[in-house]
């Protein structure tokens, strides 16, 4: 049988807890500590040596950005940060502390597994509900995930169409635009994203401008 | 000797003297008396304020962090129910849709009664996540900058309020498509200047009539910030807000 992916999860309500560990605890994925403030994620990712890490952000006695912090001194990357939606700032600021993706709080089970699959793999995670709002404050802030990380070959036109979806644009907006049909830009959207290793359009954005893919100021 | 009506004379300035000392002393203890009360007014006002921001910023966060963990943990749990036949499925996928819209709700009213993040990260934070969610639904640009670091904590709700009840009124009532919005400190003063291009008001019309809330609570919050209001608006002409302070 394969090995079940270990996760500590960290949040100060028994309840919130309690619903993701019965969410979880089915199919590859094991939860194999609780926390309910940083200090105790510390002392239970210590003791058990997890392969991914969900932590909340407002926690009392030792917040979830504190523990991030710590927990990548000791060289615990694999963490995601559950937030609310609306907390545009606390999610830069865990991106900025070491977090390799996020999560919105209310989302659904699939998501859940996806992105610790994901971030399994080393990939970074956006929540698939982030708006081009916070991609914008991600895009400004110092969180780079690609840090010394070699970037495959885009082509002029791939350029272009990543360009496009950095403005939001659909594929048939984008095949009108650049004179394709809406298959063939399908097909181009798909071939960049595999290339990122990225989910969603806004991780396309991020990727690009992070990599500076464009020669002028991010078209955001 | 002197004469009888020299006498008079005497006891008549003696008098006047007497009674001019007694006015002054009257006139200088009412000054003094309505300056205390002044100070007193603003000092109430202040701890009123302070009292009430104190309170929003509990009520908030017990909103956002605690009645809003509940409502996710209960939209976990939801989600482990199998339906049995469409009818539950479709009652369930019902229950999960108002839901996650009772959550965002919730979001709402935490926020515009005291964000999180002017607790956390700082005026310049908050303001641009005000600004970010106003631009995100409605087609206005604001140029937003802010230069005024150092600002304390009771000092930045203030100005925070303001510039959301002015915000709101531009949204509101303004139909402008460009603000601009500076914060500057400048020497031992904080300058906070809101202007957009919308169609404005009649200045003397608003100001007889100024008894709105939001008006009001401007204007209190101005007089514990010790701060003087300029306004200029002419219809059809865009509206020009200033609100200068003392920086500490």
């Amino acid at each position: 049988m394969k090995e079940k992916i270990r996760v500590i999860i960290a949040d100060d309500h028994d309840v919130y807890r309690d619903g993701l560990k019965l969410l979880l605890n089915s199919g590859e994925i094991e939860v194999v500590a609780e926390a309910s403030n940083g200090i105790q994620l510390l002392e239970d990712a210590r003791k058990h040596k997890p392969d991914v890490v969900l932590t909340d952000l407002m926690m009392p006695v030792s917040t979830g950005i504190e523990a991030i912090k710590e927990l990548k001194k000791e060289n615990f990357e694999r963490i995601i940060a559950l937030s609310f939606f609306d907390s545009d700032t606390l999610i830069v600021e865990a991106l900025e502390s070491g977090a390799m993706g996020y999560l919105h709080k209310n989302v659904q089970k699939e998501e859940i597994v996806e992105a610790i699959k994901d971030v399994y793999n080393f990939r970074s995670y956006y929540s698939k509900a982030t708006d081009m709002r916070l991609a914008r404050s991600i895009i400004k802030s110092r969180y780079n995930p690609y840090l010394n990380k070699s970037v495959p070959f885009f082509s002029p036109q791939e350029i272009e169409i990543i360009r496009l979806i950095c403005q939001e644009k659909s594929s048939p907006e984008i095949g009108k635009i650049l004179n394709m049909g809406t298959r063939t830009v399908e097909g181009q959207r798909a071939k960049i994203i595999q290339k990122m290793n990225v989910r969603t359009p806004v991780g396309v954005a991020i990727y690009a401008v992070k990599n500076k893919l464009f020669p002028v100021d991010p078209p955001l | 000797m002197y004469s009888e009506e020299n006498k008079i004379y005497i006891a008549l300035v003696g008098g006047l003297i007497v009674l001019l000392v007694l006015i002054i002393f009257f006139v200088i203890s009412i000054v003094k008396y309505h300056r205390r009360k002044v100070a007193f007014n603003l000092e109430k006002l202040e701890a009123d304020f302070d009292h009430l921001d104190h309170e929003r910023e509990r009520i908030a966060a017990d909103l956002h962090d605690d009645l809003g963990s509940f409502l996710s943990a209960i939209s976990l749990h939801l989600q482990r129910v199998e339906p049995r036949n469409e009818k539950s499925k479709d009652i369930l996928k019902f229950c999960e849709e108002q839901l996650d819209q009772s959550v965002n709700k919730l979001r709402r009213i935490a926020f515009n009664m005291m964000p999180g993040v002017l607790h956390r990260k700082g005026l310049d934070d908050a303001l641009t996540e005000l600004i970010n969610l106003m631009t995100d639904s409605t087609a206005i640009r604001v140029n937003y900058q802010y230069n005024a670091d150092g600002i304390s904590h009771v000092k930045a709700i203030h100005i925070y309020h303001i510039a959301q009840e002015l915000l709101h009124n531009i949204v509101k009532h303004s139909k402008a498509t460009l603000v601009t919005f500076n914060i500057t400190a400048i020497k031992n003063h904080v300058v906070v200047q809101i202007i957009d291009n919308g169609i404005g008001f009649d200045k003397n019309l608003f100001l007889k009539k100024s008894t709105g809330l939001g008006m009001r609570n401007i204007k209190t919050r101005a007089e514990v910030l010790k701060a003087k209001i300029s306004l200029a608006t002419l219809t059809g002409k865009g509206t020009y807000f200033q609100i200068k302070m003392p920086f500490k």
